[in-house]
């Protein structure tokens, strides 16, 4: 629950780091901290900012992995792959093994 | 940046039928592989025996392919004068062309002496 | 081979119509020519700086182009095509296959379709103009309209060489025209013989066989010379003043000692100039009170005095967003473009020392050091401009011929020194030398030094093992000593400090928005004595002001340090720290370590931060920063975390260990494989983790 500092302390500049942040509450938004949860990791995810920024880490990340991922709209690879066209070689409509 | 033409793979082989038939007819391990050789009993010697300021003529070059064809696209050809300016590594040398003519040919190539000990020239009196 | 000997037309009509064409009225440009011609300089008189580059596909040899507008003399605008130099279209090498497969319209540099070019114009060098003249007759072979550029006239001229264009037009039955491209004469006249470029129509047609070709070019050469001339003033075989030179330059031991010098002065003059800029630019995103002038309004003042990360912390409102552009986007675009500088400089004094000739002395001199290492000489420019930023310097091994030595040379680049290694080598010379900066200066100078040692050194284990085979000897043309370009080598800088940017700088960026989320989540409560700290400050505030303010900064670095300990990165770090246990590294140090594998220019900020609880990117010139780094302690609360053993530990790591992501992408395209840059990571890493155990035990 976010509380606030007192005047003094606010400008002074001396709020407590956690007096800033939001703690882990119900809400829709529950479902994507369900795993770090369980792992006791702490989000704050009534802040909007918190998944704004995590959009852009993720986005980052994906970027940065993506000659690994596959993920076609990413990927390099994927795209190669996509470009590639297997052919078949006949001769007069026949295989060249018969 | 960087040099490119330089170091270059398998290129062609030809040799002119005017000048070096008489070459062609040769054996080709007459000259064997050290620093002097001779061919139709002219001496010829590597390019890596002469001295600065010596001008000769190139009667043969013993290298691989890809390398002769380089020196040879260099201007370093059968028949070529060249003047020798450094020994070692590297050999410097200004390339004259097979004929004089007006138009230059100021050109200064520098071989790293394993491919100047593949030239083999005749000293130009 | 080749299909050298023949006069096969490519299926052009005469005249260079388009006829079939669909992509308009553009036309396309081949320019070619034998190196050291100026080709690259009348690319650049005639593209106006404006020229995009890519690759010839299937390769790295870079392609430029531009587009040439026709004039106001009538004919259709073209795109422009520069073409490596060569000396033959015949020869069995990369740029010489490229060469042909562009004149014959099967290939193009990417993004541009492969067509037969309608015009080929092919430059010659005025004063060897014979030699230049079998090139000319290879691509009259291939019945292309073409034109003849005839450069370094005046060169020519002062040497006694005259040359009638229209004697030579007449032989060669196309068109020549007289330029100088480095003072950008007779470039309006390039664009007049494109337009009126035609199938030549010589006196004598070109002979199949090189040596005809070379008869011919002789003729054709002797036939240009202008009427009444007497010929060159001296022998052309005579010395010269260049050969003066050149007998001081290629001197064993002279030479050795003259390059050694250039390259100190080199390096001197790059890090004395490229001091100011990087202080600009620091200022510009870290702020200058300095700056402040009493006459700017707010928003000015406080852009001067906190730099772009002030400016966005007091434009934007609280929260993690605002944390993110400050610390993650500012932090990452900063930490790139701070090297600028020294690289585009870098590369700018290359270019110069090219243009003069002396480097092409210079890469002999080296080929005899490099050679018995398996590296040629060749890579001796690659690895130099590695010591600015490995990235620009593994793509300058482009030029070297061989594939295993150009291979070798890729490999071993990120040995070398880079501009982002610095800081780190402050940061851990100033902690081992506090006051004694001749051994730190001595240090930092050894740094280099086991760089170079262990490049060479793998480059020697790589050819005797993976890329085993015969080194190849050098052959390379002398080009005659020169005034430098300025142009040229400013559109040279440009170009690679664009790819820097592209490459390293977009993956850095995104490397620190990503190291930044793994610092900051997930949060955690204070600590209990940072709270206690808090209530004592909150006490004091209104009886001792001051000392509630100590109490409050404590406080927060207290909390800054917990937070980012607890965070992601700070788990990953304890995680992993038992790894590098044997190193001397604690956790924190891990962090750091962990944090810097994907780009080497987060380490003292990661470390400032972990470690003292505050940010900084000047860690060696805040004193009150390097006494807390000096003093910190590990766990125990007892132990420095930099003892003697581990700051040396961590030196030897950062000199020898592969940390920076981009150049492992630049490796992977560049060797053609990821399996290359998965090598180079796995070596260096392991290379450096040997090296910094060693160090470890010997110094402990």
């Amino acid at each position: 629950m976010k509380s606030e500092g007192t005047k003094a302390q606010r400008d002074l500049g001396t709020e407590c780091l956690s007096q800033r942040g939001v703690v882990l509450r119900s809400s829709p938004l529950c479902v994507f901290a369900f795993v770090p949860v369980c792992l006791g990791f702490s989000f704050p995810i009534q802040d909007w900012q918190f998944w704004v920024v995590t959009a852009i880490a993720a986005l980052a990340l994906a970027w940065l992995t993506r000659n690994v991922l596959p993920i076609p709209i990413l990927s390099r690879r994927a795209k190669a792959k996509k470009t590639q066209k297997r052919v078949t070689l006949t001769i007069g409509g026949k295989s060249p093994e018969r | 940046m960087g040099r490119r033409g330089s170091g270059s793979r398998a290129g062609v082989g030809g040799v002119s039928s005017v000048n070096v038939s008489k070459f062609m007819m040769a054996s080709p391990a007459q000259t064997g592989g050290g620093a002097t050789g001779t061919l139709s009993g002219v001496e010829h010697a590597a390019l890596t025996a002469l001295r600065p300021g010596q001008v000769a003529v190139i009667r043969e070059i013993r290298l691989e392919a890809d390398d002769a064809a380089l020196l040879r696209a260099m201007g370093l050809c059968v028949n070529a004068t060249l003047r020798v300016f450094r020994v070692g590594s590297p050999c410097v040398v200004a390339v004259g062309g097979v004929k004089p003519c007006k138009c230059g040919g100021m050109c200064r190539v520098g071989l790293a002496r394993a491919l100047a000990g593949g030239v083999y020239v005749e000293l130009k009196g | 081979m080749s299909d050298a000997g023949t006069s096969a037309p490519v299926g052009r009509p005469s005249g260079g119509t388009s006829g079939s064409r669909d992509d308009g009225e553009i036309r396309r440009i081949a320019l070619l020519g034998n190196p050291n011609t100026g080709k690259t300089t009348l690319f650049n008189q005639l593209s106006g700086l404006k020229a995009k580059t890519s690759n010839f596909p299937g390769t790295t040899l870079e392609a430029r182009r531009t587009f040439v507008r026709a004039g106001s003399e009538g004919g259709r605008d073209g795109v422009l095509i520069d073409l490596p130099g060569i000396y033959s279209l015949e020869l069995d090498q990369l740029e010489s296959r490229v060469c042909r497969e562009v004149l014959a319209g099967t290939s193009a540099p990417i993004g541009e379709r492969a067509v037969p070019p309608e015009c080929a114009v092919v430059v010659v060098d005025a004063a060897n103009l014979a030699r230049n003249l079998m090139l000319v007759g290879e691509v009259m072979r291939r019945r292309l309209p073409m034109a003849v550029v005839l450069n370094m006239m005046d060169v020519a001229r002062a040497k006694g060489i005259d040359i009638d264009p229209a004697r030579l037009g007449a032989a060669l039955g196309c068109v020549v025209v007289v330029t100088n491209a480095r003072s950008g004469h007779g470039v309006d006249g390039v664009r007049r013989a494109i337009r009126d470029a035609r199938i030549p129509t010589p006196e004598h047609a070109v002979p199949g066989s090189d040596e005809g070709l070379r008869e011919w070019a002789d003729e054709v050469a002797d036939h240009g010379v202008a009427a009444g001339s007497e010929g060159p003033h001296r022998d052309i075989l005579d010395e010269t003043r260049s050969d003066r030179v050149d007998r001081v330059l290629l001197n064993p031991a002279l030479g050795l000692l003259v390059f050694a010098g250039v390259m100190t002065g080199l390096f001197y003059t790059l890090f004395v100039l490229a001091h100011y800029p990087m202080g600009w630019i620091d200022a510009l995103f870290n702020g200058n009170a300095a700056w402040v002038g009493s006459w700017m309004p707010g928003w000015l003042a406080t852009l001067a005095g906190s730099g772009l990360t002030g400016a966005i912390e007091a434009a934007m409102p609280e929260g993690v967003v605002r944390d993110l552009l400050s610390q993650g986007v500012v932090a990452g675009v900063g930490s790139t473009v701070i090297f600028l500088p020294q690289i585009c400089l870098l590369f700018f004094l290359i270019s110069l020392l090219e243009d003069t000739g002396y480097l092409a002395r210079g890469a002999f001199l080296m080929d005899r050091l490099l050679r018995p290492f398996g590296l040629p000489g060749h890579a001796f420019v690659p690895l130099l401009s590695s010591h600015a930023c490995a990235l620009p310097g593994i793509m300058a091994a482009r030029a070297i011929p061989d594939m295993k030595e150009r291979l070798a040379t890729i490999l071993v680049a990120p040995f070398m020194t880079c501009s982002a290694r610095l800081p780190v080598y402050v940061l851990l010379t100033t902690l081992l030398f506090r006051d004694r900066p001749a051994l730190a200066a001595l240090a930092f100078v050894g740094c280099y030094g086991l760089g170079i040692f262990a490049g060479v050194g793998t480059a020697l284990i790589a050819r005797r093992t993976i890329l085993k085979g015969k080194s190849r000897p050098m052959a390379m043309e002398l080009p005659t000593y020169k005034w430098p370009s300025v142009r040229n080598a400013m559109v040279t800088t440009r170009d690679r400090g664009w790819t820097f940017l592209k490459n390293a700088g977009v993956n850095i960026l995104l490397i620190c928005i990503v190291l930044w989320w793994l610092g900051a989540y997930p949060h955690v409560a204070p600590p209990k004595e940072a709270t206690a700290l808090r209530e004592q400050a909150s006490a004091l505030v209104d009886s001792q002001p001051e000392r509630a303010e100590e109490l409050s900064v404590t406080a927060v670095e207290m909390e800054l340090r917990h937070a980012k300990a607890e965070s992601f990165m700070g788990i990953i770090g304890r995680t992993v720290q038992p790894v590098f246990a044997p190193l001397g590294f604690d956790w924190q140090l891990t962090v750091g370590v962990m944090a810097s594998f994907a780009a080497r220019e987060v380490f003292v900020s990661t470390m400032t931060v972990v470690i003292a609880g505050q940010e900084s990117d000047d860690a060696a010139g805040d004193e009150r920063l390097m006494t807390r780094l000096h003093d910190a302690t590990r766990s125990d609360g007892a132990t420095p975390i930099f003892t003697p053993a581990t700051s040396w530990s961590l030196l030897v790591f950062f000199v020898l260990a592969m940390q920076c992501l981009p150049t492992l992408a630049v490796t992977a395209r560049e060797a053609g494989s990821m399996k290359w840059a998965l090598l180079q990571l796995v070596w260096m890493t392991g290379v450096a983790y040997g090296a910094a155990a060693l160090a470890y035990a010997v110094m402990a």
